[in-house]
C-alpha cells in the first residue's frame, strides 16, 4: 500500500473524520517511532557487542601467533578468501619457510549443533583441498596470501567450549577427522589446547600435519600466554561495529589532530600501516572495505561528501559529528543514527498499517460522535 | 619601562648567570625550570611550539614569545626552550610567572601529542629528596601531600581510609613528611628546600623547578639534572612501547612492545566499576571494553581525551599490559600509568624484564 493510495482514501473521510484522522496518526507516529527507535537501538547494541565477543576470541588466536619466538607459524590475516565473495575460514596462520597454511574456524557454540558446524567445516575444508570451485584457486590465492610457495595446508576447528565427545560423534556421522583447538580466554592471558577427534579408533589421523607446530601448541600455547584486543573488525563483522569502530578512530585519530576531510589513503594509513585491522588484506580487499563504509556511513549519515572529485577513494569525507571530545557520546550517535537508518522501513510499514487501520475505524462510525476524539487505546 | 624578563644569553651557562642576577636585583622575580618529555624530534618539537609562539634562535637554545591579558593587564612571556645533552630532553627556562605558564606553556603541552610534562613518581620523588639531603646544611622547610591509591591499610596508620591533602611547613618539615607517611598513608607531591649558601627552591612532581633567591647554577646541576635522569628510564620505556606493521618483501607482519605492568595491591572483579569510573575521571573513556566473565577485570581499548590517543589495557587485576593503538603518542601510557600509581596503587610497577 503506497502513500498516495492512503492519500486517496483519507480522502474519502468527512472533513470531520479528516481531522479525527490526523489527529490521530499524529499521536500514533510519535509512539510509533519512539518505540521503532527503542527496539532497533537495542538491536544495534546488542550485534555489537556479539561481534566483540566473537573478535575477543580472534584475538587469543591471533595473540598465539602474532610473531612469537618459539615457532615459525605466524599469524596472517583473518578471512582469507573473503575478497573473493567467498565465506570461508576465520584465520589464516602459517608457516612461510614450511610452505603449510593452516586454515582455523572460530564457531560460537561446539555444544549445540554439532553436526552442523563439523559439516561446515567439512564443506570448507574440501572447498581448499578440491581446489576451489572454478572461479578461485584456493592453492595459488593461498601461496599469494603468504608470499610463499605452499606445499600443504592444514586446518584447526575452534572455540572456547570443545564437547570430545559429542565432536567425536560427529566425526563418525559426517565422516571426517580434524584438530581441534580449545580457545581460553583469561583476559590478560590466553590458551590454545589442540586434540585431534577422530571417525574411528583405526584411523591413521594423528593431528596435525606438521609436529613442530603441535610442540609449540603443547609447550607455549596450553600453558598461558599474553592476550590482547587486537582485532576491533574484520570484513565480516556487522555494519554496525564497523561503521561504529572506524568513525571513532578517524574522529580521534584524523579529525581531531587537525584533518578537516579524511580521503582513502588516511583510512588506508590508521587501518592497515598504523594498526592491525587489516593485516594483509589486499589492495582490492582494502578498496572494496573502504567503500562499503562509506556507502553504509553516508546511508546513516554519520559520514558525509565534503569534497566529490568523482571517485570514492579519491573524494574528501568527514565523519558527521559536532561531538569531537567525548568518546561516549560520539559512540552513542553514531548507533543511534544507525538505528535510525535501520527502523526506517519497518517503522514506515507500520505507520502505514497504523494509517489504514484508523481509516477503517473512522469508516465503520457512522457519524462523528464524541468517542472520535478519543483515542479508542 | 617594566622590568622585561627577556634574556639575551646565548649559552646555558650565560643564561643562569643572567638569570641569578636577575633574582639579585629583583626579589620579585622567580627562576622557573619545567622539564618536559617529548617523542617529536628536536627540529619537530622547533616547528610545533612556532603553532603557539614566536619562535627565535637564540645560540644554544630557541626563545619562545607570546603574550597574554590577565585582568587588562597585558604580560609578555619570554621562554627558553633547551634540550637536555644527556636525555634529550626538552628544557624551558623562563623568569615568568607560574600563571604566564599556565597561560601558554601548559595549553601547548595539554594539546600535543607525544608531548608531556615530565613526571616524577613518588619512588624517584622520594629519592630525590633523600639525596638532596645529604647535601650540607640543606633542610625541607615544607611540602604538599595527597593521599594515593585505593583504601590502604597499613599497619600501625592512624584512621585509614582518608583522602587527605593539603600543605605543611615547619622547620622539621622532613620529620613530619616521614611521620605522616607512616601514619596517614600521605605522598609529597610538592618539596621545598632551602640551603643557607645557596638559596631557596621548590619543585614539585610535574618537574617544575623555582628558585626564589640563590644559585640558578646549583639548582640547574643539583636538582634539576638528577630529576632529569631519574625521570628518564620511564618515559623511555613507555616511547618504545608500540604496536605496527612491518613490512618484508611485501607481506605484514605484526610487531609490538607492550608496557607491563604489576599492580601489588591487586584490583578485584568487584572493583571492576570504580576502576573504571577512576579512569574517567582522568579522562581515559573505556570505548570498547570487550566483555567476558570470569577472573578478566579490564580488557579493551580506552581513548585518551585529552590529546585524543587510543590505547589497549588488558588487566586481570593484577598484571596489566599497554599497548598504543594507531600510532597513538607515549603520553597518555605515562599518563595511564600515573593514573594507577595516584588512583589504584602507589606500589605499581613497570616490569622491566619482558616475558
Amino acid at each position: 500500500m503506497t502513500e498516495d493510495r492512503i492519500e486517496s482514501k483519507v480522502e474519502t473521510l468527512t472533513a470531520d473524520k479528516r481531522d479525527t484522522y490526523h489527529r490521530r496518526v499524529e499521536d500514533r507516529e510519535e509512539e510509533l517511532e519512539k518505540e521503532f527507535f527503542q527496539n532497533h537501538l537495542e538491536k544495534v547494541r546488542t550485534q555489537i557487542r556479539k561481534d566483540e565477543e566473537e573478535l575477543n576470541n580472534f584475538n587469543v588466536i591471533v595473540s598465539g601467533f602474532k610473531g612469537r619466538d618459539n615457532t615459525e607459524y605466524t599469524y596472517i590475516r583473518t578471512e582469507p578468501f573473503i575478497g573473493q565473495n567467498k565465506k570461508n575460514f576465520d584465520i589464516l596462520i602459517g608457516s612461510r619457510e614450511k610452505g603449510i597454511a593452516l586454515l582455523v574456524e572460530y564457531e560460537r557454540s561446539l555444544a549445540q549443533g554439532t553436526d552442523k558446524s563439523v559439516g561446515k567445516f567439512k564443506e570448507r575444508r574440501e572447498f581448499v583441498e578440491t581446489d576451489g570451485d572454478g572461479d578461485l584457486d584456493p592453492g595459488e590465492y593461498l601461496s599469494k596470501a603468504m608470499g610463499a610457495e605452499i606445499k600443504d595446508v592444514d586446518y584447526a576447528l575452534s572455540s572456547q567450549h570443545t564437547p570430545k565427545e559429542r565432536l567425536e560423534a560427529s566425526a563418525k556421522r559426517k565422516d571426517i577427522n580434524f584438530c581441534v583447538w580449545d580457545l581460553g580466554d583469561f583476559g590478560v592471558s590466553c590458551s590454545i589446547i589442540c586434540f585431534s577427534v577422530k571417525k574411528s579408533e583405526t584411523e591413521p589421523f594423528s593431528g596435525h600435519v606438521d609436529d613442530e607446530l603441535e610442540e609449540y601448541i603443547f609447550d607455549e600455547l596450553a600453558g598461558r600466554v599474553r592476550k590482547h584486543d587486537y582485532l576491533d573488525f574484520t570484513w565480516s563483522s556487522s555494519n554496525y561495529l564497523k561503521l561504529k569502530e572506524m568513525s571513532v578512530v578517524l574522529m580521534k585519530r584524523h579529525h581531531n589532530k587537525g584533518n578537516e576531510i579524511f580521503r582513502y589513503a588516511d583510512w588506508n594509513r590508521l587501518f592497515a600501516e598504523q594498526d592491525i585491522q587489516l593485516t594483509n588484506y589486499t589492495q582490492e580487499e582494502k578498496k572494496r572495505l573502504y567503500s562499503k563504509f562509506i556507502d553504509y556511513g553516508r546511508t546513516c549519515n554519520v559520514v558525509v561528501l565534503e569534497e566529490d572529485e568523482g571517485d570514492l577513494l579519491e573524494n574528501g569525507y568527514k565523519i558527521n559529528s559536532q561531538i569531537t571530545r567525548d568518546t561516549e557520546k560520539l559512540k552513542e550517535q553514531i548507533q543511534e543514527k544507525i538505528a535510525r537508518h535501520e527502523m526506517r522501513e519497518d517503522f514506515e510499514e507500520a505507520l502505514r498499517d497504523e494509517k489504514l487501520d484508523i481509516i477503517e475505524k473512522l469508516h465503520q462510525s457512522k457519524k462523528t460522535t464524541l468517542s472520535d476524539f478519543i483515542d479508542p487505546d | 619601562m617594566v622590568a622585561s624578563n627577556e634574556l639575551d644569553a646565548s649559552t646555558r651557562d650565560e643564561l643562569l648567570d643572567e638569570a641569578r642576577s636577575a633574582l639579585h636585583t629583583d626579589n620579585r622575580t622567580n627562576f622557573r625550570v619545567v622539564c618536559l618529555v617529548s617523542d617529536h624530534s628536536w627540529k619537530g618539537l622547533v616547528d610545533l611550539a612556532r603553532g603557539w609562539f614566536d619562535v627565535t634562535d637564540q645560540g644554544e637554545f630557541y626563545q619562545l614569545y607570546t603574550k597574554h591579558t590577565k585582568r587588562n593587564q597585558t604580560n609578555h612571556v619570554f621562554l627558553y626552550l633547551y634540550q637536555h645533552p644527556a636525555t634529550g630532553a626538552p628544557i624551558i627556562f623562563t623568569l615568568n610567572s607560574s600563571e604566564d605558564l599556565n597561560e601558554t606553556l601548559d595549553r601547548m603541552v595539554t594539546n600535543t601529542e607525544d608531548l608531556y610534562s615530565l613526571w616524577l613518581p613518588p619512588d624517584e620523588m622520594g629519592e630525590l629528596r633523600e639525596n638532596l639531603l645529604e647535601i650540607t646544611g640543606l633542610e625541607l622547610t615544607g611540602f604538599d601531600y595527597d593521599t594515593f591509591g585505593r583504601d590502604q591499610h597499613y599497619e600501625g596508620q592512624v584512621r585509614p581510609g582518608f583522602q587527605r591533602s593539603g600543605s605543611h611547613d615547619s622547620k622539621d618539615a622532613e620529620h613530619m613528611l616521614e611521620e605522616w607517611t607512616v601514619q596517614y598513608g600521605i605522598t609529597a607531591t610538592r618539596l621545598r628546600f632551602k640551603l643557607a649558601t645557596r638559596g631557596t627552591f621548590r619543585f614539585s612532581n610535574d618537574c617544575e623547578f623555582v628558585l626564589e633567591n640563590g644559585s640558578t647554577e646549583f639548582l640547574y646541576e643539583d636538582v634539576v639534572e638528577p630529576a632529569l635522569e631519574a625521570a628518564h628510564p620511564l618515559n623511555e620505556l613507555m616511547k618504545a612501547a608500540d604496536l605496527s606493521v612491518s613490512k618484508e618483501n611485501g607481506f605484514e607482519q605484526i610487531e609490538e612492545e607492550p608496557v607491563e605492568i604489576t599492580i601489588s595491591d591487586p584490583l578485584d572483579y568487584e572493583d571492576r566499576n570504580e576502576f573504571t569510573s577512576e579512569m574517567q575521571k582522568e579522562d581515559f573513556y573505556p570505548y570498547s571494553a570487550q566483555a567476558s566473565e570470569g577472573s578478566l577485570l579490564f580488557n579493551g581499548k580506552i581513548a585518551d581525551e585529552r590529546n585524543d590517543g587510543i590505547i589497549s589495557v588488558s588487566t586481570n587485576g593484577e598484571d596489566l599490559m599497554l599497548l598504543p593503538r594507531y600510532d597513538s603518542g607515549f603520553d597518555s601510557l605515562v599518563r595511564f600509568y600515573r593514573f594507577l600509581v595516584e588512583k589504584v596503587d602507589p606500589d605499581t610497577e613497570i616490569d622491566t624484564v619482558k616475558v
